[in-house]
């Protein structure tokens, strides 16, 4: 072979190696979806959507305001649900997505093996059974037509527009929405506001340590601050006489749960302080005609927010506000009749069961009855990798999880066949408080503090969501103990998971039904029409004035306390409580944690950490005294804001204070920081706590200020703004620039304005109702779940300084897509 | 000599005679090149394997190898071009280089594959 003939070969095979190498290899994957002007990725920059689509359900009109957010509107609920998928799957497809395999524990299929223990959690809690269950309840009822119609809408979008970029770049394709994944998300809410194993995190710290140190850890009162019910709402005793007070004497039944077992648990519990805020204030305090309403729900902080603003013109009712995508209908917000808002209650609803096994296991005594456990073998499959075959088991009580080979049974309200969303759509229809109260009574989990203003005037506060009475050897008892399911002790009554309870059908007066196992919803606690009233998550009403056992699980009382204090003064200087004053309450960033834990109680039962840093020879200390003391006073007066220092050093200081109290103690009995209580029982450990340890409390406080002190000089940081900002808020595939820019933000996890950088959490929808005025809110982020869209990041940056949008309630921009057809 | 063998035979002068013409000329030249662009950047908004293929017809009209090699990354930079004004009409040329290390990958495409492509020159 000649010299030229050669080089020909090798520069041929070089020319086929490297096309073959692009077609055959991994190399393949990338090209496809990165090469410029035919990747996949790149495709998702095109912005634009149909203008015309084909609807089953008859025709709609959406056209999109300045912010992006949907206008739709129907002569027909089914058209005007069909259209609403459509937008939401336009708009937030990807994040519907995560969140239906997120809780049918179908990620791994996507996103590979780092989620098997995610979806081993989820399958064997059997979220999508109870998605099942409910969705077959509901399509019966009124709402079932618009949920199809919905899903319907849902995937057209699927068909017709073009998929987000997070689906490029995993190269994933969605199946079909069904009804049940709607239901799935009423689930995944559900379960973000009342999941939680403290019961056997309390059980096992008690085993670990002592009791008392459990109890202080994990104290079932906050005490000295307002509750949600005051003394001039006049509430009486709600559920007296009814044969459903609480026996607070009786002891625990059941066996302590294992260490693994709750560490396994704990790992997919949901963020324990996820909180709102939400206030209400009549007319006449108000200076209008019509009540005032704020709701500012404190959830997940992501990109894309949790919430999807839409506003929906139906053929008998309008209404603006926000849903989670996956939901047809406005969650939160207004319409002609009136406004409403929710936050958590902090209620019990879920318990917790042991078994005497019997069989190896596959058994247990049930009374004087052998069960088996009822099991189901599923396979996760995971992309790229081996695929896994798990136990999904049940017991009469519902979902039973196990580790290291033990069994706890799990009761949660959840579990059942709920009403939720027919609750939340007739919601959406209410004309006034009556209705409201009629919507509320279908709403039975998560248990909510609904508050409710109407145009006429009305106003309502409601605990909405069923609560069960368990009992003991014939004794109400309280749901925070671990129950000997063998036993039978601690019952929901007859209720069988993954059904509808007929105890919740049940239309005859209490004092009929027999031994109560649910508090009648007429005994849930309400306020009607009160002059103001505000939830913050805190303790609903006074023990004296509840007559059967709610939880132990509430607030630490922070932010109630600072709005209470803030009405409460407006109020007594004559002002009135108008949206330009309520605003500035919603602004509010003093930090209830700092008042005690940096000053110590003024009556003097503990020094503070300023005094605990004077005392000290280290001159940094001392220099650092000096800041948090400045910061103490006016106008700083403990406010967590950006361009604070002694911000900055409070919130280090909080976090080290948290690691020299426990890391120690917690990693010699092997426990993470899962176990950490909340600041609101740190802050009232009695100066001789054993959690001190040798130390004087003086002293773990000077240990804190000093690492922190440390910290911030290693960081470089000088004020919060630094470490509170927006940059802190994600996405969940984790990429950097699908997270928000850096815009500093006030607020901590215990102030009014609230953003907790480290979660991150906070105001997730900040709205401000003047019935009769300004319609005022702000998302944290954009409306648009899609990157390339100018809506994905448009209102971070007034959410960080605190900014509102004013909505209108016109149905206002250009038409942007048509449906056309006629309703089959 | 079969009839099928003298039509490849014929074939392949009368290629080797159009590639020496739009190689020596200058007027056939521009027009092959121009095609070349062209025919590369609409295959390429199809499929990533129109880069290399731009390339290689971009090189195949070249005078030499070198000059081939040179050809492809132009071909490649005009590529970039192109992407880079379609996404100033959709608005995406700032959430697209914040892409970063994403877009990087998309710009070594850009210029590695009809480079690639462009070694068709030192084969035929």
């Amino acid at each position: 072979m000649n010299r030229e003939a050669t080089r020909r070969a090798v520069l041929g095979a070089a020319l086929g190696a490297g096309i073959a190498g692009g077609l055959l290899t991994p190399a393949s994957s990338f090209l496809e979806r990165f090469a410029p002007l035919s990747g996949s990725v790149w495709g998702a920059a095109k912005t634009g959507r149909q203008s015309t689509v084909d609807s089953p359900h008859g025709p709609a009109e959406v056209r999109y305001d300045d912010e992006g957010v949907p206008q739709v509107s129907a002569d027909s609920e089914t058209a005007l649900y069909f259209a609403t998928g459509y937008v939401q799957a336009t708009d937030r497809l990807f994040q519907m997505e995560l969140q239906r395999r997120l809780f049918r524990g179908e990620l791994s299929a996507v996103v590979g093996d780092a989620t098997v223990d995610s979806d081993t959690f989820h399958r064997k809690m059997m979220f999508a059974e109870a998605a099942e269950a409910t969705a077959e309840h509901v399509r019966e009822t009124a709402v079932g037509p618009l949920l199809e119609a919905y899903a319907d809408g849902v995937n057209a979008a699927i068909e017709n527009e073009p998929l987000p970029v997070e689906f490029r770049l995993l190269e994933h394709e969605p199946e079909p929405w069904t009804v049940a994944d709607s239901m799935v998300v009423e689930k995944v809410i559900a379960w973000g506001l009342t999941g939680s194993f403290r019961t056997l995190r309390k059980a096992l710290v008690a085993d670990t340590f002592t009791p008392e140190m459990a109890d202080q850890l994990y104290p079932d009162r906050f005490a000295e601050r307002s509750r949600i019910v005051r003394d001039h709402h006049n509430p009486g005793t709600f559920g007296a006489g009814l044969g459903i007070d609480v026996d607070s004497t009786a002891g625990e039944t059941g066996r302590t749960v294992g260490k693994e077992t709750v560490d396994w648990l704990s790992r997919f519990e949901p963020d324990p302080k996820l909180g709102s805020n939400s206030w209400l204030v009549s007319p006449e305090l108000s200076g209008g005609d019509t009540p005032v309403l704020s709701n500012d729900p404190h959830l997940q902080l992501q990109a894309p927010p949790v919430w999807y603003e839409m506003h929906l013109d139906g053929p008998d009712h309008r209404v603006r506000g926000v849903s989670f995508p996956g939901v047809p209908f406005v969650v939160i917000g207004e319409n002609n009749g009136g406004a409403w808002g929710f936050t958590n209650v902090g209620a019990d609803v879920i318990d917790f069961y042991t078994y005497e096994r019997l069989e190896d296991g596959d058994a247990y005594r049930y009374g004087g009855e052998t069960r088996e456990f009822e099991t189901e073998t599923q396979v996760i499959e995971v992309d790229g990798g081996s695929n896994k075959e798990i136990e999904v088991k049940r017991s009469v009580h519902g979902p039973v999880v196990e580790e290291a080979e033990q069994e706890v049974g799990v009761a949660w309200t959840g579990h059942a066949a709920t009403e939720t969303s027919l609750a939340i759509y007739e919601l959406t229809h209410s004309g006034g408080v009556e209705d409201a109260r009629r919507a509320a009574a279908k709403f039975e989990a998560p248990t909510q503090n609904l508050v409710y203003g109407s145009q006429n005037g009305g106003r309502l506060f409601q605990v909405v969501g069923r609560l069960p009475v368990r009992r003991v050897d014939g004794d109400v008892v309280g749901g925070n103990r671990v129950f000997d399911g063998s036993a039978r002790e601690g019952e929901w009554g007859r209720f069988e998971p993954f059904e509808r309870p007929a105890a919740w059908d049940d239309d005859r007066p209490p004092a009929d039904r027999g031994e109560l196992s649910w508090v009648p919803f007429a005994e849930n606690p309400r306020v009607e029409d009160p002059d103001y009233l505000a939830t913050a998550n805190q303790l609903t009403v006074d023990d004296d004035q509840l007559a059967y056992y709610l939880g132990v699980e509430f607030d630490p009382g922070y932010r109630g306390e600072r709005i209470y204090e803030l009405l409460d003064e407006q109020i007594e200087a004559g002002e009135t409580l108008d949206l330009s004053v309520l605003r500035e309450v919603g602004r509010d960033t003093r930090d209830g944690r700092a008042e005690t834990l940096v000053d110590g109680f003024t009556d003097g039962r503990v020094d503070g950490l300023v005094e605990a840093a004077r005392g000290s020879e280290d001159n940094n200390l001392v220099d650092a005294a000096d800041t948090l003391e400045s910061w103490a006073s006016e106008p700083a007066a403990y406010r967590m804001d950006p361009d604070s220092e002694g911000a900055l050093l409070f919130d280090r200081w909080m976090e080290q204070y948290r690691e020299e109290l426990f890391t120690e103690g917690f990693e010699e009995a092997d426990l993470g920081d899962e176990y950490y209580p909340s600041d609101g029982a740190i802050e009232q450990l009695p100066p001789d706590s054993p959690w001190f340890g040798a130390r004087p409390r003086a002293g773990v406080m000077r240990a804190a200020l000093r690492a922190a002190l440390d910290e911030i000089d290693r960081e470089g940081h000088e004020v919060y703004g630094d470490i509170s900002h927006t940059g802190q808020i994600g996405h969940p595939l984790e990429l950097g620039f699908l997270a928000y820019p850096d815009h500093p933000r006030g607020g901590s996890s215990e102030t009014v304005q609230n953003f907790d950088h480290s979660a991150p959490r906070g105001g997730s929808w900040e709205m401000q109702v003047d019935l009769d005025g300004e319609y005022l809110a702000i998302l944290p982020g954009g409306n648009s779940g899609r990157y390339f869209s100018k809506h994905y990041d448009s209102q971070i940056r007034r959410w960080a300084r605190g900014e509102y949008r004013s909505l209108s309630r016109e149905i206002a921009g250009d038409l942007t897509v048509e449906f056309v057809g006629r309703e089959k | 000599m079969t009839e099928s063998k003298k039509d490849t035979a014929g074939l392949s002068a009368a290629v080797g005679a159009g590639l020496s013409l739009v190689r020596e000329e200058s007027r056939p030249h521009w027009v092959g090149l121009a095609l070349a662009v062209v025919v590369g950047l609409v295959v390429s908004t199809v499929h990533w394997l129109g880069l290399v293929l731009g390339g290689a017809l971009v090189g195949l009209v070249a005078a030499s190898l070198p000059r081939a090699l040179l050809s492809g990354l132009g071909f490649g930079l005009v590529v970039l071009l192109v992407w880079w004004l379609t996404l100033v009409l959709s608005d995406g040329v700032g959430k697209v280089t914040a892409t970063g290390e994403l877009a990087g990958l998309g710009v070594v495409m850009a210029l590695v594959a009809p480079v690639l492509g462009s070694l068709a020159r030192g084969v035929f």
